[in-house]
């Protein structure tokens, strides 16, 4: 069973952008808000390439890394679902308070590669999948400004991508 | 020692087929790391907390991720109460950019010096 939490995929909102060449493209983002702010986790990642192959065979780089908003960039603002089971569709009242972006138009510049949690590069025709056991989550700062973005770059895959992060909120 | 693993990775092929890996999460950075099979799980440990780290942070001091969050999370505290005036009497949206942009830059030099 699924911890509860919530869940957002960048078929969620906005309209999903072509896979770029290094630095690439963010696909989800999440922050906590201005103001009544709480630590998250994220407890399961999947992502793959939702386009057509590229004619020629290649791989395509995903990382989860800290993002700041000094230059937060533009993307469409997401609405997270819950996953705890208690999901209405109309006048749903479980709502995160955690920021979650998707599909970025205009890159957030601030990413720190040093603080790098997740990569993992694979192949165009694959997809990859990544869940905690109870422990293993991780964990990001009630800050504004500071959280986990989700970014894929290939020098040749030229369509779109599509990942989904699940979190929790405590 | 035993390390139970803190997660698993599975990456799919066009055939279908299943990569399966065991993660482990680096307690210093929270970077993931994927266990290698027959790999010493003491090669990469930090004695003094006692959990496994990565590759990057062997060598540097044991700084637990969550005293980590709490260090940047009371400097978030210090560098709103320290531009609080200012951000309430911005009158405009560039205004407010340009104080956010300067508690950024704050933050980072906060960051950098820490240890």
């Amino acid at each position: 069973m699924a911890t509860p939490g919530y869940t957002v995929n960048n078929l969620m909102a906005g309209a999903q952008q072509n896979v770029a060449v290094t630095p690439g493209i963010t696909i989800l983002r999440l922050n906590a808000p201005a103001a009544a702010f709480k630590r998250f986790f994220v407890w399961e990642l999947d992502l793959g390439q939702s386009g057509p192959p590229n004619a020629t065979d290649c791989s395509v780089q995903w990382w989860l890394a800290q993002c700041s908003a000094t230059a937060a960039g533009t993307g469409s603002a997401t609405t997270p679902e819950p996953t705890g089971g208690g999901f209405v569709a109309a006048a749903n009242i479980d709502i995160a308070v955690t920021v979650a972006t998707g599909n970025y138009t205009a890159e957030p510049t601030t990413y720190t590669a040093g603080q790098s949690f997740y990569a993992k590069a694979i192949n165009q025709r694959s997809g990859a999948f990544w869940q905690a056991a109870p422990g293993g989550e991780l964990y990001f700062p009630q800050l504004a400004s500071t959280g986990p973005g989700l970014r894929c770059y290939s020098a040749t895959y030229a369509s779109t991508a599509l990942a989904r992060l699940n979190f929790t909120e405590i | 020692m035993y390390l139970a693993p803190k997660g698993y990775s599975v990456v799919t092929d066009a055939l279908g087929k299943e990569t399966r890996e065991d993660t482990a999460k680096c307690w210093h950075c929270q970077h993931i790391i994927f266990v290698v099979a027959g790999a010493d799980p003491n090669e990469f440990f930090c004695r003094q907390c006692m959990q496994p780290i990565c590759q990057d942070c062997v060598g540097k001091p044991c700084e637990h991720w969550e005293a980590r969050l709490d260090r940047q999370e009371a400097t978030d505290r210090w560098l709103q109460q320290r531009f609080a005036e200012k951000l309430a009497a911005a009158s405009n949206e560039n205004e407010l950019q340009r104080l956010n942009a300067a508690i950024e830059r704050e933050r980072f030099l906060h960051d950098i010096k820490a240890p």
